[in-house]
């Protein structure tokens, strides 16, 4: 999944995260689109109406009722939103764990298990000679991930800061020098997922994408097989 | 022969008098604009992915994006691995029992 030329609206749903979050945006766009028409015809009356009032100085009424009901609206957008922020947050059990390293200007994988230890770097590729390449991005070596399983993601950087974003699975998280963040995900989706560097972190920061390919466990496994033997 | 008396003049808070008008019909507008965001984008945004998600095949569509050569480590027409082959089997053996 990636972006189109011309999309306006965020990319469909990959992981469940981010379905939710799709649900989520909706549902704000829903109390926005009321506050704005609400405003906006007050606004086109107030400049258009012949009628002034110079001799109102306060109204203790408006006063509590422009206070009381934007906290009651508030209240009904954090509800929501904190439910899907814990829920991000959630990292039970997962069946893998990657670490991911940012560099100028490349990022760095390490599978980490105990049975299965093996890094590699991904670099954005100019020209790839056997298929369509995406202008700025398309990688040398995709980070190769299982469906149906949780992911734990420690994303760290080696020298200035990163972030390691992929919009379609609803993560984004900075890569900072010294420290150790944490994202989880799962896709039940088979399929290649796009991202980019979404820090400042250099003059090739939009040259330095990410691309996971999610394939059944099964396809998974032979393929770990497959890199154990080339060790 | 009787005249219709026009209408009558408000001189008293004209400005109130057109705020309550006014704010009235504000609160009726925004309530439209909301529901026609939540009928017009909203449920249809659901109702697309439920209806794409009833009929979808996983197993189905990741054999056609390695057909179409989509990935990088599965590559078409490659030889399926013995382990992979038997573990096949072994499922769709156990998918049959279940069938009967």
């Amino acid at each position: 999944m990636l972006s189109v030329w011309g999309q306006l609206n965020l990319q469909e749903g990959m992981s469940t995260i981010m379905e939710l979050m799709n649900y989520f945006h909706d549902y704000m766009m829903i109390i926005l689109v009321l506050i704005m028409t609400f405003v906006t015809y007050l606004f086109i009356f107030v400049i258009t109406s012949p009628r002034l009032d110079k001799y109102t100085v306060d109204s203790h009424i408006l006063e509590t009722v422009w206070t009381i009901v934007p906290m009651v609206i508030l209240l009904f957008m954090a509800f929501p939103s904190l439910y899907l922020l814990y829920l991000m947050e959630d990292v039970s059990n997962p069946n893998l764990m990657v670490k991911v390293v940012g560099h100028q200007w490349y990022w760095e994988y390490q599978y980490s298990n105990s049975w299965f230890n093996y890094g590699f770097d991904s670099y954005m590729v100019y020209e790839k000679s056997d298929s369509p390449l995406f202008h700025s991005l398309d990688v040398d070596n995709r980070l190769v991930l299982p469906t149906n399983a949780n992911i734990l993601f420690l994303v760290t950087s080696a020298d200035v800061l990163h972030s390691w974003a992929v919009p379609t699975l609803g993560i984004k998280t900075d890569a900072i020098p010294g420290r150790l963040n944490y994202l989880s995900t799962m896709t039940p989706y088979s399929g290649v997922y796009y991202g980019q560097c979404s820090e400042i972190c250099g003059s090739n920061h939009s040259f330095m994408p990410i691309v996971l390919e999610f394939i059944p466990m099964a396809n998974y496994l032979d393929y770990v097989v497959s890199l154990s033997s080339q060790e | 022969m009787s005249v219709a008396r026009p209408a009558a003049t408000i001189l008293r808070r004209p400005l109130q008098q057109d705020l309550k008008k006014h704010v009235t019909i504000a609160f009726a507008l925004s309530a439209v604009a909301a529901v026609a965001w939540k009928v017009l984008v909203a449920d249809p945004r659901k109702k697309k992915y439920q209806e794409f998600y009833k009929t979808y095949d996983e197993e189905r569509q990741f054999k056609r994006m390695v057909e179409a050569g989509v990935f990088d480590s599965v590559k078409p027409n490659a030889e399926k691995s013995e382990w992979i082959a038997n573990y096949e089997k072994e499922v769709d053996q156990a998918i049959a029992a279940l069938k009967k």
